[in-house]
């Protein structure tokens, strides 16, 4: 439906953290995980990081778009988080524009090379979702429904400890 | 008696819609206004101009909230700290976790 969505190359990674510095350059530590830890003292996960890579054909250079990020829970639907309002879904959309450094690195490169979009979503503090939970990072690209991103991860780690008193 | 400042700025809402052609856009705040464009961008264009001409008001007078049709908010934070979009959505406070922080990146490093 969208030709941004079908032309995208997306990838997603969890890590334990990741930057991106003024150059666009992204620093991580610790890609690759597929299982958060837990804090059974706080009721969070460990801190983590969702990395977002989106490359688009030189086509889209300054195309505007949204860019939505959705978390979902094992049965596909909306996960709900703690909010003001009580449980509400962790899903935002950002508007994200595609650039190609042309004047930098010249026509034939820029052609080759394609526009880049990196979106970095560091949680440092953790999310207070379930213990033993599933869940899923769905990304969106332009409103297409028809092409989603998806990353699956779990979060473990040790039960909560006796109340007393 | 101290004078109270009155917020001028009035609220109005906009829902994206995505169709196989393109985009339109609706707002439930101000009746019978519709646009459409190929691009979302270009929409949002239309929408940031054409709002204040059709309710007679200074851009700066107006608070546009943004929304997908499917309910996620739109939060612009271009190259900005993404702990934006989740402020802006209620969703995220001191009260439940932390905000979040991190980065929208175009650009293209070179080694």
């Amino acid at each position: 439906m969208s030709r941004i969505a079908e032309t995208a190359t997306v990838s997603l990674a969890l890590a334990d953290y990741a930057s991106t510095d003024v150059s666009g350059k992204t620093h991580i530590i610790g890609q690759g995980l597929a299982v958060i830890g837990w804090n059974p003292e706080m009721g969070v996960t460990a801190r983590f990081a969702l990395l977002i890579d989106v490359r688009l054909p030189i086509e889209f250079t300054g195309a505007e778009f949204p860019l939505e990020i959705a978390l979902l829970d094992e049965a596909g639907e909306l996960a709900q988080v703690p909010g003001p309002s009580g449980m509400q879904p962790l899903r935002v959309a950002q508007v994200v524009q595609g650039v190609a450094d042309m004047t930098r690195l010249g026509q034939k490169v820029a052609d080759h090379t394609g526009v880049h979009i990196n979106v970095i979503f560091d949680l440092g503090t953790g999310v207070p979702l379930a213990l033993n939970g599933l869940y899923t990072w769905r990304v969106q690209l332009d409103g297409d429904e028809d092409r989603r991103w998806l990353y699956n991860f779990a979060v473990t780690g040790p039960p909560p400890g006796p109340v007393f008193g | 008696m101290p004078l109270e400042r009155e917020d001028t700025m009035r609220n109005v809402n906009v829902i994206y819609h995505r169709e196989p052609e393109g985009w339109w856009a609706e707002s439930p705040d101000v009746a019978g206004y519709t646009a459409a464009d190929d691009a979302f961008g270009q929409l949002r264009s239309l929408v940031f101009e054409g709002l204040p001409f059709m309710l007679n008001v200074e851009a700066d007078e107006l608070r546009i909230t943004e929304q997908l049709a499917d309910g996620a908010p739109i939060a612009d934070a271009p190259a900005g700290t993404v702990a934006t979009w989740l402020r802006s959505l209620g969703a995220v406070t001191p009260g439940s976790f932390a905000l979040p922080s991190g980065s929208v990146s175009s650009a293209l490093p070179v080694a």
